[in-house]
């Protein structure tokens, strides 16, 4: 059979509306009456005797003779691809494996016009002239393997461009090959015509031989990644494969669409590659031609698809079979090569559509399983209690949320654009080279020249504005975790300051602990009654590291989340104490806030473990309590912080009695009626104790300081001589002695805590005889705690 | 130091407390427990509205209360405290808030303004207890001597309570009378020396007890706390002492 000798049947049924129904009404009679059965043997074309399409062809005859289908392929040796497509043009051959290019360009000589270039050979690759292309219609039944184009370079020669070929001898293959034809447009794409070219004429074994004397500087090959013989040469170490300069690659491919970028790898040269390498593909088809007089022939048209089936069906078996496996088949009936203008043959169109299908058929039901799955295993942890709800809201502050969906831009974007342009961008030429890309887009680096294509620009200017935004929030959410870790610091309870109570006129209080000092790196936690007007809360809402409680002070529970024994101080306020002259009825009282602090800290998981189950939280509520003898000698006592409580006339310090050992009462009202009168009895006393008490800028703030160990059994009197005469070394400021801070006897014989500060007394202005003892800190005035210190290391001792 | 111990004063002498109120008592038990001789309360209660609140405070010293406000007009006020309450010759005037009355800090601005009036523009000692420390700079030219502003003094203290318990204790000490603040003459033989000499000079007070030297007054009368040892005393006019005993 001969879809090129068929005989001219049923021409007149070539109606254009009813053509696909009387084909196929042909074609299966064809099938049904043997067809082809006992018709001529098909003629493939092949190419040089040995060679990859060589092969190929014997492949698929063998195939189709031991499938007996009734296709015959009666293969034929030719000089390759240019003769190949000349003779499928001429009506010749049936078949034909083509190097693509060599066939596109054909193809694009069909559609040229005018008789003039029907009459010249012009300039088409294998010289095809528009007439003879246009005696045929070609078809492309698959593309079936890839070639890459391999520049070979004698070491330890590399080119950085073509132009430093000049005059020496180059092998670019056989005239007539595609290889040749391939090289040629390949070098024009340089500017180096192949007139102007020293070209080595002879066979490639040839050409490696004389690049092995050293005549031959470079050999341009178009065969498979991997193929022997290059792996041959560079085993031999003569030459290395030199990648394809990028500006040429990208000239190529604007003029010649039918080659795509492609690297070769290390993994296609073991041992002979230590990088990819950018060079550019093409891809061997399978095509057959009608004869313009008999497109539209039902007969020969139907023929023809019987015959194409089968041949697919050979080239099927013949890529899956394991033995053929060095031919590197690969049947694709799309997307091999950046443009693709010859039309798919009919039949070879109708698998490709089923092959769709099928796929999108297996997409949607693995969609379906995946749904299925997820929504199964939902359930299952939904019935553990395990919940599964993502809760959008509560992600937004969740950094993972944006750099997840940053990474999901970056890889979508990575993608797509790699599909677009793999083929045709040599900086695409990997899914590697395309991530990289994504990223510096999705950072903010939008560049046009990185992107040909307008498919592939609008995703990447997608990709940069997506990864803005998703950093954008990336840094927001990070910054909010930061903010919060710091708002966590200031509302850690250890070593905090407590305010109960708190009432607008104490504003003061808050200004002075957020000021510089030591104190305003304590967390300080505030208390306010529900009476406390709206606008003084929102003014210490407006202070940093200060956390609101709105609780009521009296109730034990209410203090549990202060942590009251591991606080610094407790600060117990007056309620209505507002001035000199009169008060407003407290809205809670100072001693019950008292009780609740006791209470608190009796209740405090520490102080549990401390009493054990005898201790005071063990006492349960009722109606009596009884004291056991010797009960409460036997007590482990409370951990209780020291705690500071304003009372007023109303309330004398003797009823916070039974609370001497942890708090301290002060009638800040009386103490203010004291501060008017002794300002009255010493005049300076008034501008003296403003200056201590508000930490002016004169050297007169007041200090405890230890003293050094080598003071100990010295008098005061010897110890304020030494200060008087040492200035501190950085500021020159000095200090002037007060007194000491002495620790209690008692104390020394007890674990330390923060009740030793109670159980001290203060020595102002102490006998010039007095000891120093262990323990006793030195009260002075001087610039400020660091220049007290200083001056305290500085002590000499008397000789 | 017998020299030192004759120019230092004790006790208060005679004190006028205006805007005075029964729930103001600890002012008149502070200023008796520092020796007031004489203590002149005005108020607008009427006067036997207070009595029962004063049986005890006179028991101790002689208190008068006088019912008037400046409410009644500036100048009627002053003249009334020039004739009823003889402020001239008070050693020092108390002005206490008072409340109820428009804007506390204006009316004893007004006050001041009668006591500047009724002085002939010679007014003792003045102290003035204010609730809105902005308020201060509205006393320039009254005479008023020391402003004072409560709601710091409680804050500042209970701050000092925070940072740290000796320094409260001290200040604590200053306020309840155990130490004292004074003002002493430069003895002339420390004239040409430093400060530091001044210190191992002034040791204790007339009677022996201790007593530390807290600073100096410059040329000038200001209080320089804590000049430094090595400051000269040339030009110096005083001396700042810190006299008494706190256990």
């Amino acid at each position: 059979m001969g879809t090129g000798r068929e005989g001219q049947v049923a021409g007149d049924m070539a109606g254009s509306g009813s053509r696909r129904w009387s084909g196929w009404l042909v074609a299966g009679l064809v099938l049904l009456t043997g067809g082809v059965a006992g018709a001529e043997p098909a003629r493939f074309g092949t190419g040089s005797k040995g060679g990859d399409y060589d092969l190929l062809g014997a492949a698929l005859a063998a195939d189709l003779e031991a499938a007996g289908t009734g296709l015959t392929l009666a293969t034929e040796t030719t000089k390759g691809s240019c003769e190949n497509i000349r003779r499928l043009l001429d009506g010749t051959l049936d078949f034909a494996l083509v190097q693509y290019d060599v066939a596109a360009e054909a193809y694009r000589a069909s559609q040229a016009h005018g008789t003039e270039a029907d009459t010249r050979l012009g300039g088409w690759m294998c010289k095809v002239s528009p007439k003879l292309a246009r005696e045929a219609e070609l078809r492309l039944i698959s593309a079936v393997s890839d070639s890459a184009v391999h520049m070979l370079v004698r070491r330890p020669v590399r080119l950085a461009d073509l132009d430093a070929i000049g005059l020496a001898p180059i092998f670019i293959g056989k005239d007539g090959s595609g290889s040749f034809e391939t090289a040629r447009v390949i070098l024009g794409a340089s500017g180096h015509p192949l007139e102007h070219l020293q070209l080595f004429t002879g066979s490639a074994d040839e050409a490696l031989e004389a690049m092995g004397r050293r005549e031959l500087l470079m050999m341009m090959r178009t065969t498979s990644r991997g193929h022997a013989d290059v792996q041959d040469v560079l085993d031999s170490g003569l030459a290395a494969l030199n990648p394809l300069p990028e500006d040429v690659i990208n000239r190529l491919i604007d003029g010649y669409p039918y080659y795509r970028v492609c690297p070769i790898e290390p993994k296609h040269y073991r041992g002979g590659l230590e990088y990819s390498l950018p060079t550019v593909c093409v891809s061997a088809v399978l095509l057959t031609a009608m004869p313009r007089a008999k497109v539209g022939d039902v007969r020969a048209e139907a023929a023809q698809d019987v015959a194409v089936g089968q041949l697919l069906d050979a080239l099927g078996r013949v890529a899956a079979d394991p033995q053929q496996h060095a031919l590197g088949l690969e049947p694709r009936f799309r997307d091999f090569a950046e443009k693709e203008p010859i039309p798919l043959h009919h039949a070879a169109a109708q698998r490709e559509r089923r092959a769709n299908w099928t796929g999108a058929l297996e997409g949607a039901a693995a969609l379906l399983g995946l749904g299925l799955l997820l929504w199964l295993l939902r359930r299952a942890l939904r019935r553990r209690g395990i919940a599964t709800g993502f809760g959008f809201e509560g992600q937004l502050s969740n950094p993972l949320v944006p750099f997840a969906a940053f990474v999901l831009v970056v890889v979508c974007s990575t993608y797509v654009v790699w599909w677009l342009e793999h083929d045709s961008n040599t900086r695409l030429r990997t899914l590697n080279d395309s991530f990289w890309e994504m990223n510096t887009f999705a950072t903010g680096n939008f560049s046009a020249e990185a992107l040909k294509t307008s498919g592939a620009r609008l995703i990447g200017a997608v990709a940069t504005i997506l990864g803005l935004g998703l950093l954008a929030w990336f840094t927001a959410a990070l910054t909010n975790i930061f903010a919060q870790d710091q708002t966590r610091l200031w509302r850690r309870t250890h070593e905090h300051l407590v305010v109960l109570n708190f009432r607008e006129d104490m504003l003061p209080l808050i200004r002075l602990l957020r000021s510089p000092g030591p104190t305003r790196l304590r967390s300080l936690h505030v208390v306010v009654p529900d009476a406390l007007p709206k606008r003084v809360r929102l003014q210490l809402g407006k202070i940093k590291a200060l956390t609101i409680h709105y609780d009521n002070p009296e109730a034990p529970e209410n203090l549990g989340v202060l942590r009251l024994p591991r606080a610094s101080r407790v600060i117990v306020l007056g309620g209505g104490s507002s001035g000199l002259g009169g008060g407003e009825a407290s809205s809670y009282d100072p001693l019950r806030i008292a009780r609740a602090v006791h209470q608190a800290c009796a209740r405090d998981p520490h102080n549990l473990a401390l009493q054990g189950k005898s201790g005071h939280a063990g006492r349960e509520l009722t109606v009596a309590t009884s004291w056991s003898p010797g009960e409460q000698a036997t007590r482990v006592p409370l951990q209780l912080p020291v705690t500071l409580v304003e009372t007023s006339e109303a309330e004398p310090d003797e009823i916070f009695e039974p609370f001497s050992g942890w708090l301290i009462p002060v009638d800040s009202q009386q103490l203010g009626y004291t501060w008017l009168a002794t300002a009255c009895r010493d005049p300076a006393f008034a501008e003296f104790f403003s200056g201590i008490v508000a930490f002016s800028d004169a050297n007169a703030e007041v200090y405890t300081v230890p003293l050094p160990a080598a003071w100990q059994g010295q008098s005061w009197r010897a110890l304020r001589r030494a200060l008087y005469g040492v200035t501190a070394p950085e500021r020159g400021a000095g200090a002037v002695p007060l007194g000491l801070y002495r620790a209690s006897l008692s104390e020394q014989t007890r674990r330390p805590s923060a009740h030793a500060d109670l159980r001290t007394r203060l020595l102002i202005n102490p006998p010039h005889d007095t000891m120093v003892a262990a323990g006793d800190l030195l009260v002075g005035l001087s610039e400020d705690e660091a220049a007290l210190r200083q001056i305290v290391r500085h002590l000499r001792l008397p000789a | 130091m017998a020299e030192l111990a004759a120019t230092h004063g004790e006790g208060l002498g005679r004190l006028v407390v205006v805007n005075w109120a029964p729930e103001a008592i600890g002012l008149v038990r502070a200023l008796q427990g520092l020796g007031a001789a004489s203590l002149v309360l005005i108020g607008t209660h009427a006067a036997a509205a207070v009595e029962a609140s004063l049986v005890a405070a006179r028991a101790r010293g002689s208190v008068e209360y006088l019912a008037a406000s400046v409410g009644d007009g500036v100048e009627v006020f002053a003249e009334f405290l020039g004739r009823a309450a003889s402020v001239a010759t008070a050693g020092s005037v108390i002005v206490l808030p008072h409340r109820g009355r428009g804007e506390t800090d204006a009316f004893s601005r007004l006050t001041c303004t009668a006591i500047h009036r009724a002085c002939r523009g010679q007014p003792p000692r003045i102290v003035v207890a204010v609730e809105d420390p902005e308020a201060t700079h509205e006393f320039a030219g009254l005479g008023v001597t020391t402003i004072f502003y409560p709601g710091f003094l409680r804050a500042a203290l209970l701050a000092h309570a925070c940072l740290d318990l000796g320094v409260l204790r001290f200040m604590l000490a200053l306020l309840r009378g155990g130490l004292r603040v004074q003002s002493w003459p430069l003895p002339p033989e420390l004239r040409e020396r430093s400060f530091r000499d001044a210190c191992l000079a002034v040791e204790t007070d007339p009677e022996g007890r201790p007593v530390t030297l807290l600073g100096l007054f410059d040329a000038e009368r200001t209080m320089v706390v804590n000049p430094g040892p090595g400051r000269s005393l040339a030009g110096a006019t005083g001396l700042l002492v810190l006299t008494g005993q706190d256990t």
